[in-house]
């Protein structure tokens, strides 16, 4: 079956890197038929951010980036690669921007990770928390809004975009790079489709739209699968969180995720299949219609309606 | 006798613990071992429930440092002083 085999460890037969051809491989992509030896492997994920960055127009090269590292493993590789990236761009500036949402313990060691990594690249670090925000950390809101029909991610997650976009301006970023990977945008595009909501489909692009008041938002990290990040992470000896989100078996995405990973295994390449295709349905509508923005009757914030997502959750959870 | 590592690293771990010697009879495969790791509850896999084939789809599987589709998948051969490495690729957050 290989044309080229190493023997390493006891009696298994490696083969050798498809790139270099000269040291044994660690990874198998089913989707290419690609595989890797560590160096090329790591390489290759380096070369695919870059080449998002670019094809998608996401920085200049004078660019001050917030990059938003929540301390898991995907936010975590993107500093590093951004970071190695930004040596070509003496100009550019990575500043990390990271949310405490208050979730006992999970965050506390997430972002022990992101403190750790900000001393090692001696990169500035913005926290800003819930409850310095909002007057109530996560895991109260949840306690407000037991037995309701949205989940602790639906707050979370409009709550944190807030936050992130609030940090970014007070540090006068021009974009905020997240870490959002293949199988997140599959899931997302996946999730709106079956929600029926096409307005939200459009979140999956890599580069948001520019609207005033918002800083704009992109995902250098999107064209990469998360099983390569987990692998990118060991290779590169990134620590993984060993405390899961409490919440996260609430939410529908999971069951998107483990019907993804699914026919990932069965079909290899659904994902970035999924990806490409999002992207063709978007690009048939970008630019064709401005989004009608207005600000916020309470906050102020732009927004789509007289009153936006955030304020109207805050509305509902201080009721209670 | 096959005696070998197994290391998880992330949400598997549990009690802190995130390395074992695990003796195992004859010459296993991936499969037998993470059937015997489950069934022990060494180890927080994703969920309770969850069959080995979900286990596999979700876990990052290294076998001394190679991923083990690289090799012959969940059949590959264990053998004595093997390294086995389990990353949850999702980490639950």
């Amino acid at each position: 079956m290989y044309e080229k085999e190493s023997l390493t460890h006891q009696s298994k037969k490696i083969p050798l890197c498809t790139k270099c051809g000269v040291k044994p491989s660690v990874y198998f992509r089913p989707y290419s038929g690609e595989r890797l030896c560590k160096s090329c492997f790591i390489d290759s994920i380096e070369f695919r951010v870059e080449r998002t960055i670019s094809r998608f127009d996401m920085f200049k090269f004078n660019s001050r980036i917030a990059v938003a590292v929540s301390g898991g493993k995907d936010s975590l590789n993107l500093l590093r690669i951004l970071w190695r990236l930004e040596e070509k761009y003496p100009k550019a500036e990575l500043i990390v921007a990271s949310v405490d949402e208050g979730i006992k313990d999970y965050r506390n060691e997430a972002l022990k990770f992101v403190k750790e990594s900000c001393k090692q690249y001696d990169i500035e670090l913005q926290v800003l928390s819930f409850k310095e925000l909002y007057g109530l950390t996560l895991d109260e809101i949840v306690v407000k809004t037991m037995n309701k029909e949205l989940t602790p991610c639906s707050y979370c997650g409009v709550l944190r975009r807030r936050a992130l976009n609030q940090i970014a301006k007070r540090i006068d970023a021009d974009v905020i790079a997240t870490a959002h990977n293949l199988d997140d945008i599959a899931q997302t595009a996946l999730l709106n489709l079956i929600r029926g909501d096409l307005n939200r489909f459009s979140t999956v692009y890599p580069v948001s739209t520019r609207i005033q008041g918002f800083v704009r938002k992109v995902k250098p990290y999107c064209e990469i699968p998360e099983r390569e990040s987990a692998m990118l992470a060991y290779l590169t000896e990134i620590k993984f969180q060993s405390i899961p989100c409490p919440y996260s078996e609430s939410a529908m995405r999971n069951d998107i995720r483990r019907f993804l990973n699914k026919m990932e295994s069965k079909r290899p390449g659904t994902m970035f299949t999924i990806y490409k295709t999002s992207l063709n349905l978007i690009s048939a509508k970008v630019g064709k219609e401005e989004e009608k923005i207005r600000l916020c009757e309470i906050c102020g914030e732009p927004s789509q309606t007289k009153i936006c997502r955030t304020c109207e959750l805050l509305k509902e959870i201080k009721k209670r | 006798m096959t005696e070998i590592k197994v290391k998880t690293l992330g949400t598997f771990n549990k009690n802190g613990s995130s390395e074992k010697i695990v003796k195992l009879g004859g010459e296993p495969d991936i499969e037998e071992v993470l059937k015997v790791l489950a069934n022990e509850g060494l180890f927080n896999f994703h969920s309770d429930s969850a069959s080995i084939e979900e286990v596999v789809q979700n876990t990052l599987i290294l076998i001394n440092g190679v991923e083990v589709r690289n090799l012959e998948g969940i059949k590959t051969r264990i053998e004595d002083g093997d390294s086995l490495t389990l990353i949850p690729v999702a980490h639950g957050g």
